[in-house]
Order: structure tokens, then C-alpha cells, then sequence
């Protein structure tokens, strides 16, 4: 199935369906995916992008639901994809932050969309970012992206967003400790849910602390916000502070350097994966290729010193290439 | 990134037994499908509008209240309605013999009955769902 120009027209008529049916040729990278997205590339620039990050369980999907109530009441178009984890096992996933979704769910200016991580074969930020670029065309002003924050990709998606939203909550002190390495870097504003229940104090101090550390900004101090987002509390001074922070990129210029990073950020790693299926494929086809696998197996090679056999071949083939 | 079959699990109607909506979303889970799972209590409206934006290949509708027939009804009208029924439904709960050959007569591929194994459900889908291509 190639590119579909009536698809297309479809999508900028604002259909719904036919953006739900973009988002999945896009999310699978079904073959001429890339014409879709160079086809809305002129639509695309408008969307401001929040993510919200932080561990299972303190309260993202009802927080990012009600926040998304607030942006909706404020007039806003919005968007919002939930990252779940996928099995790394069978490669399926039960997708469950829709059951969160409460009456807004309905309003023809929100559309929700879940996606899987689809085990480790990494691509996760590639197709986040390309989903959003999607939900941009499709005129959506806010774009609420939901993951849980571990590991390298998830944390490339937040950094593909231009608001990052840490949320947390009192007890999860080792939470706090767990995730030093990575997302708190990255957080702009951070949200301590739940906040009614015991240790409170202390998770702020910690957080304090910890934000302490960074370099001082004179234009720009990190929130921590309290909240109990199932009744509500604290959700408008999340959007009052997602506004400030976006006030802040504007003004000092930083908006802009934070999208070229993410372009160039984007290129590279579409020509890493590239890169990879395209000699990945070429590779098992070839028959040394199968030798030094077997080789390998029987233990009679060592995976290093196949793997230096292999680089030698493609450097060759580059090589003579090159010299053409 | 392959193609993967997506499924909704939806509970329509009042009664708030999702166990077996559940034990099948982990099966489907484990057959290697993207599972969406709905919650309690969703209207028709909510379920086909979370079809559309999900892009989904089948709706599988759980559900134990009696409230069947009206459901099931609803929601292939709206699915129709939103040009849409090319989306497959299917459903599980108690359902009586007659309502079973009525809600296929309105385009429920099938109805699968407490005690199915959940082997037969995936074995199904797998056959059944066509990959969406326009």
C-alpha cells in the first residue's frame, strides 16, 4: 500500500478516521510512510508539545486527562498519546490510559491515541516524533505526550517535547533516586501528586535539593507543584507553569535551538535505523553472513571477531564504492 | 516496525464484571496483539469513537448485564453511521442461543460464550481480521 492522495485529502478535511489511519502508516513505517509526512511537512509548526513523565502509578493518565480538560476550557485543540510498554516477550501490549479518559473523551477538539513501545527494537522517539508532527497538522495546538520515563528511549521521546513534566509523589524517595539519571535532567516543571499523603515534605526537600544543583537560571525557575489531580487540585497551576515555561523558550530563543535539536536529532537516528535494516538486510542475505553465524554458534569464532569480519567486509564494500 | 493486529476490549452497559474482558486482553496480549482496553461503562458512542481514533482492526464487546441486543445494535449503527464498519465486532458474555443468531444477522462476526478457550478467540481473530488497507 503506497501513498493516497484522497487519504490525505481526507486527513486535511479534518476527518478524524483518515488521521487515525495516518498515525497508524506512520507508527508501523508501512512502505511510502515518509510521502505522508513530507505531505503535511507545510501544515506542521503550529503544536506546542508537554511531556509528562514519571513512574507507574502516581497518577499521570488522570493528571494528563484533567490537564487536558483545563487546555480544552482554555479553547485549545488537543492531543494526547499515552506510551505503554509493550511485552518484550510476544511484542504485544494491553494499552489501558483510555480507561482514564473521562467526558472529555467525546469533544471533537480532543483525540487520544495509545501507543506501544514495541519492545526493544528501539524507534520509539522516531515514531513518537512523527506521531506528533501528525497531530501538529491535524491542527492540534496542544500535544500532550504520557510515558513512564525508563530507559533511553522514553527519555528521547521527552526530549522530543518542548515542556517536560515530571511528575512524582510522596514516598517514592527511591523513585527520585531511580530516575536522577536521565529524565530529572530534563524536567521543567515538576508535580508532586498525591500530595496529600505522608512524606510530602520530605519528597519536596528532596527535590529541592536536587534541583539546587543545577545551574542557576535567572529567567527561569523550576516549579514544584502540589497536587491531588483526582479532585483537581493543583491541575491549574500546571497549566499556569506549562504557559510561563513556554512564555520563557519564546522569549529567550530557546524554542527555536530546542526544535533544530530535535530535527537534527530526528535525522540521525532515521539514518542509524536506516542504516541498520538496510545492511541488517543485505547482511543475512549474504552468505558469509550465515557461515560466520554458524561459526559463531559452534563457539569455533567468537561473536567479536565475527563481528570484526563483518565491519571489515562492509568497510570494504564502501570502500570500493568510494573509489568508483 | 511490523503490522500488528489492534483490538478494542470495551464494556458497554452498567454491569462491572470485566474479568473475563480481561483474562481474553491478556490472551490477546500474549498472542503478540495490541490490546486497548476501555474501562467500565462505556456508552456505544464512547466505544466506536475510541475504535476510530485507535484505528483499529476488531472491537470486542464484553458483556454480562442482558443488555445485549441494544448494544451490540448501537454500535454497529454508529459504526455504520461513521462509516466505519469495515472494523470487525465480536463479543463475549452471557448471551442466549436466539440473541446469538440475532446479533449475527446485524454483523457480530461472532459470539464467544463463557468456557471458550482463548486459544480458539486468537485463532479466530488471526483468520478473521483483515489488515487495514484503504
Amino acid at each position: 500500500m503506497s501513498f493516497d492522495a484522497s487519504l490525505l485529502g481526507r486527513f486535511l478535511r479534518g476527518e478524524k478516521r483518515a488521521c487515525a489511519r495516518i498515525i497508524s502508516i506512520v507508527e508501523d513505517r508501512r512502505r511510502g510512510y515518509e510521502e505522508y509526512i513530507e505531505a503535511l511537512q507545510p501544515h506542521v509548526g503550529s503544536a506546542y508539545v508537554v511531556g509528562i513523565t514519571g513512574p507507574p502509578g502516581v497518577g499521570k493518565s488522570t493528571l494528563i486527562n484533567k490537564l487536558a480538560a483545563e487546555f480544552l476550557a482554555s479553547g485549545a485543540n488537543i492531543g494526547v498519546i499515552a506510551v505503554d510498554p509493550s511485552s518484550p516477550f510476544t511484542g504485544g501490549a494491553v494499552l489501558g490510559d483510555r480507561i482514564r479518559i473521562g467526558e472529555i473523551g467525546m469533544n471533537p477538539k480532543f483525540y487520544f491515541r495509545s501507543l506501544s513501545s514495541r519492545g526493544s527494537l528501539g524507534g520509539l522517539s522516531e515514531a513518537a516524533v512523527d506521531i506528533i508532527r501528525v497531530l501538529d497538522a491535524f491542527k492540534k495546538e496542544v500535544i500532550l505526550v504520557e510515558t513512564v520515563g525508563t530507559g533511553q528511549n522514553e527519555v528521547d521521546v521527552m526530549r522530543a517535547c518542548d515542556t517536560t513534566v515530571v511528575v512524582t509523589m510522596p514516598g517514592t524517595g527511591d523513585d527520585v533516586q531511580a530516575q536522577k539519571a536521565g529524565i530529572l535532567e530534563i524536567g521543567n516543571i515538576f508535580v508532586i501528586n498525591k500530595s496529600d499523603r505522608d512524606g510530602v515534605e520530605r519528597t519536596l526537600r528532596e527535590l529541592q535539593s536536587m534541583l539546587m544543583m543545577n545551574p542557576l537560571n535567572e529567567k527561569y525557575e523550576t516549579p514544584i507543584i502540589l497536587a491531588k489531580s483526582n479532585i483537581g487540585e493543583g491541575i491549574s497551576a500546571i497549566k499556569e507553569a506549562v504557559d510561563r515555561h513556554r512564555a520563557y523558550l519564546e522569549s529567550s530563543g530557546w524554542l527555536s535551538v530546542k526544535r533544530s535539536e530535535r530535527n537534527i536529532r530526528a535525522f540521525r537516528n532515521l539514518v542509524n535505523s536506516k542504516l541498520i535494516e538496510e545492511i541488517g538486510l543485505r547482511l543475512s542475505q549474504h552468505n558469509d553472513y550465515g557461515r560466520l553465524e554458524e561459526e559463531v554458534k559452534s563457539g569455533a569464532l567468537s561473536p567479536h571477531r565475527a563481528s570484526i569480519q563483518i565491519m571489515e567486509y562492509i568497510k570494504g564494500k564502501i570502500l570500493h564504492h568510494s573509489a568508483e | 516496525m511490523s503490522e500488528k493486529i489492534k483490538v478494542l476490549i470495551a464494556k458497554p452497559g452498567l454491569d462491572g464484571h470485566d474479568r473475563g474482558a480481561k483474562v481474553v486482553a491478556r490472551a490477546f496480549r500474549d498472542a503478540g496483539f495490541e490490546v486497548i482496553y476501555t474501562g467500565l461503562r462505556q456508552t456505544p458512542e464512547q466505544i466506536v469513537n475510541a475504535a476510530i481514533e485507535e484505528d483499529v482492526d476488531a472491537i470486542g464487546v464484553s458483556i454480562l448485564s442482558g443488555a445485549h441486543n441494544h448494544c451490540f445494535s448501537e454500535i454497529m449503527n454508529l459504526l455504520k453511521h461513521n462509516q466505519v464498519d469495515d472494523i470487525m465486532v465480536f463479543g463475549g458474555g452471557i448471551i442466549p442461543d436466539d440473541d446469538v443468531a440475532y446479533l449475527k444477522s446485524i454483523g457480530v462476526a461472532e459470539i464467544f460464550g463463557p468456557g471458550t478457550p482463548t486459544d480458539d478467540t486468537v485463532k479466530f481473530l488471526k483468520a478473521n481480521v483483515r489488515k487495514g488497507n484503504e
